[in-house]
């Protein structure tokens, strides 16, 4: 109907969106540790949540395969009607909103305790917002061609990130595992499943997707193959930090300084450095389009580019006013972003579920 | 077009913030620390006295002759409460920003590590620039800040000279237990393993009068060695392990790379044999009987003959050859022995890891043994078993034999 329904991606691009997405929050700060379980067992939620994650993303996929000209937003009014077509379009421009900002706040955050302590915050996230508010105003094409590009170099550089340091990992530092049971592991595991649930933007991605029908079956894959990645990482993080996992407040980064070959191969952190910002970029202008398109959608607008700078300084604001500090923003994603985020989703999928369940049981009955 | 122009002013602007303003330094404003010493400022302060070995670039990039005369570092120091406000204190006096960054020992003086080192670590660990691969040392009964007077003969910069002095320590000699900050802060955190790290010692060289003749000879009055293993209990030194006993715990932690060993000549009393150790794994492992736990240790060893002391062809007789194997075993177990009665009975430190392993493999005993676990290693049985094989003799097929012509 507008110019975003035209775009259209590959199912290739909508994997390097995906990774992007669930890589950006993965590898800078890690609220995760925040819940304090063993850390040892930390990997096991990595991989629960993403098997977790494989049911909710076939859940979002399927409802879009049914209605694949339609995105999440315009079969919610086809289905429960115009006001919780608001409602769920308000509700999600406001979750691209958050993930944005404090993905933003993130990567600001990172490069301020990492290299950088005395640049003004501001200066990160003003500059990374102005960017992907740029990309987003290009339209999903180009963001999605900017994943596809970046993404077998990024994955290289990361994979080569975990290959170099594993001669440090030491396997009895998984030992005990799981003592007191798998219920130690929750918290953690929800916090990982409360990333994962940012993949609700493929439910405006799938009608862009030029296979719609192939969807499901390349979304789970891809976030099997992800949960595999982030546990795999974990693991070596793990085997290497042993119980002192949980201090680090930038784990990826003291991984890849961990990184020394051969007496002379080492400091290679820049390439994670490199990433963060390529990723964190990616993910921020998926967001800012995300946005953009739910308020069109809502408000029924011809064109949505032109929000795309405003939606940007709006992302800047709220990244810099909605936390007070690192620890402040680790608390808020741990504990009531986790709560809020997981049932507003949920719920949201279980509406759309129900309301298709039952007009399908009326039209078999008509 | 208007839009292009916009976005080009943008991007340039952005160019120009991005790049670091806020932390930007030119490298000719930078005092690279490449060794860091600690200790208290006096007997009767508290505090930390944070000396420091800053490179000097402008004598290391020359190759005029006087300037080999003159060190090519600048040897500082600062006061403060804290290591944090020590650090800071340095600026006081060094006219360029000190930088943590390429800094690769941190070496504690005995005085101080006896006291312990916990209040140290936020500082070398929190700190962006600092990193946490650099070496922890601590110097045998001086002051760090005497350790930081020290030079090497061959190597200019003291620092590249330690990093080589432990590397060949750590391939080649095994005869201490080299830790890097990552290793000591997670023996710190590790139930049931007690940090340890390499020790070091000053050795007094002094001048031997005037040489005369045309070749300048700098001297080095002080010089390095390294001297067995810094046993610490929790974050506070308790007692040294000698050379012998620093292997014995490197053979049972798998940390031998290589190292010579020394046993009884195969034929001949008072003479002996040198082997070459080139292949060692070690294994501990804690078994639970009647919820008493004891402890094994296995060690396979493969060595070379490098040396006899007097002539004998023990490839010739299998079992010479035989003896000599279980020789190599006999020291390698006897070294461990060593290493358990210092750890046991005189240093109440379990720098084997022992606990670690009983917690890993037997989460419900250590439970119960974890809180009086440093009294339960000083009765803990162990059993040591050594296999050592030895491959090859060198590129001699029989040993040299004074007349053997006749």
């Amino acid at each position: 109907m507008n110019s975003p329904t035209r775009e259209q991606i590959s199912p290739y691009q909508m994997l390097a969106l995906m990774f992007f997405t669930r890589l950006a929050s993965r590898t800078l700060i890690c609220p995760t540790t925040m819940t304090s379980p063993p850390t040892r067992d930390l990997w096991i939620a990595d991989a629960v949540s993403a098997a977790v994650a494989v049911i909710f993303v076939v859940a979002v996929c399927r409802l879009g395969e049914k209605y694949p000209d339609r995105s999440i937003i315009q079969y919610a009014g086809d289905l429960l009607g115009g006001p919780v077509r608001v409602g769920i379009g308000i509700t999600l421009a406001a979750y691209f909103l958050f993930v944005g900002a404090y993905s933003a706040r993130m990567l600001g955050e990172a490069f301020t305790m990492s290299i950088m302590p005395h640049t003004p915050l501001t200066v990160f996230i003003a500059g990374i917002t102005l960017l992907a508010a740029n990309a987003a105003r290009g339209g999903l094409e180009i963001i999605a061609r900017a994943g596809e590009l970046l993404f077998p170099i990024i994955l290289a550089l990361l994979l080569l990130l975990l290959i170099l340091p594993f001669d440090q990992v030491d396997p009895t530092r998984f030992l005990p595992l799981l003592p007191n049971g798998l219920a130690e592991v929750i918290p953690a595991t929800t916090i990982e499943f409360m990333f994962y649930l940012e993949f609700i933007v493929l439910g405006l991605l799938i009608p862009h997707l030029r296979a719609p029908e192939k969807a499901t079956r390349f979304a789970v894959i891809f976030t099997a193959a992800n949960g595999l990645f982030m546990t795999i990482m974990c693991l070596i993080m793990v085997g290497i930090f042993g119980p002192t996992l949980d201090a680090l407040g930038l784990q990826a980064f003291l991984l890849a300084r961990m990184v020394r070959v051969g007496e002379f191969f080492e400091r290679v952190e820049s390439v994670l450095l490199a990433s963060w910002v390529l990723s964190t970029g990616v993910k921020i202008s998926l967001m800012i389009w995300g946005f953009c398109t739910c308020l069109q959608q809502i408000g029924g607008l011809v064109r949505w580019r032109h929000l795309s700078y405003p939606v940007g300084v709006l992302l800047t604001a709220s990244s810099l006013l909605l936390f007070t500090d690192v620890a402040n923003m680790a608390r808020l994603l741990a504990e009531p972003w986790t709560l809020v985020s997981i049932t507003s989703v949920l719920v949201l999928t279980a509406l759309l579920w129900g309301g298709h369940i039952l007009r399908s049981r009326g039209e078999n009955e008509r | 077009m208007k839009y292009q122009i916009a976005m080009l002013i943008i991007f340039v602007f952005l160019s120009m913030v991005s790049v670091g303003c806020w932390d930007r330094r030119e490298i000719e404003t930078l005092a690279f620390i490449s060794i860091v010493g600690i200790d208290r400022p006096d007997a009767a302060t508290d505090g930390i006295r944070l000396s420091a070995q800053i490179i000097k670039p402008f004598v290391i990039g020359t190759e005029e002759p006087g300037d080999l005369q003159e060190r090519p570092f600048w040897l500082t120091s600062a006061d403060g409460r804290t290591a944090g406000e020590a650090s800071a204190n340095l600026r006081e006096e060094s006219p360029r920003i000190p930088f943590w960054a390429h800094n690769t020992h941190v070496v504690v003086g005995e005085e101080f590590a006896r006291e312990g080192v916990a209040e140290i670590l936020g500082f070398f660990t929190r700190d962006p620039e600092t990193r946490r691969r650099v070496h922890m040392l601590v110097v045998r009964e001086a002051r760090a800040e005497q350790l930081l007077q020290a030079e090497f003969e061959l190597q200019r910069l003291p620092a590249l000279g330690l990093e080589r002095l432990l590397l060949a320590s750590e391939r080649f000699i095994g005869t201490t237990v080299s830790s890097e900050l990552h290793d000591f802060v997670m023996a710190l955190e590790t139930e049931g393993l007690e940090p340890a790290v390499t020790a070091l010692r000053i050795v007094d060289r002094p001048p031997e009068g005037d040489i005369e003749g045309e070749l300048a000879r700098d001297e080095v009055c002080e010089s390095i060695r390294i001297d067995g293993t810094a046993v610490f209990s929790s974050d506070r030194m308790v007692g040294w392990m000698d050379r012998g006993e620093s292997r014995g715990v490197a053979w049972a932690r798998d940390r031998i790379q290589s190292t010579k060993i020394i046993v009884p000549h195969p034929t001949q009393e008072d003479e002996a044999a040198t082997l070459r150790v080139t292949d060692a794994a070690g294994r501990m492992e804690v078994e639970v009987q009647d919820g008493q736990p004891s402890a094994r240790v296995t060690v396979n060893a493969c060595a070379d003959l490098v040396e006899l002391t007097a002539p004998a062809d023990p490839f010739l007789d299998y079992r010479k050859w035989q003896a000599m194997e279980e020789d190599l075993a006999g020291q390698i177990e006897s070294e461990i022995h060593d290493a358990l009665r210092a750890a046991q009975d005189r240093l109440s430190a379990d720098v084997f890891g022992f606990g670690q392993c009983l917690a890993r493999q037997h989460p419900e005993v250590w439970e119960d043994v974890r809180a009086d676990w440093s009294d339960e290693f000083r009765e803990l049985p162990v059993q040591v078993k050594v296999q050592g094989e030895i491959r090859e003799s060198g590129l001699l097929m029989r040993a040299v034999q004074p007349g053997r012509e006749e």
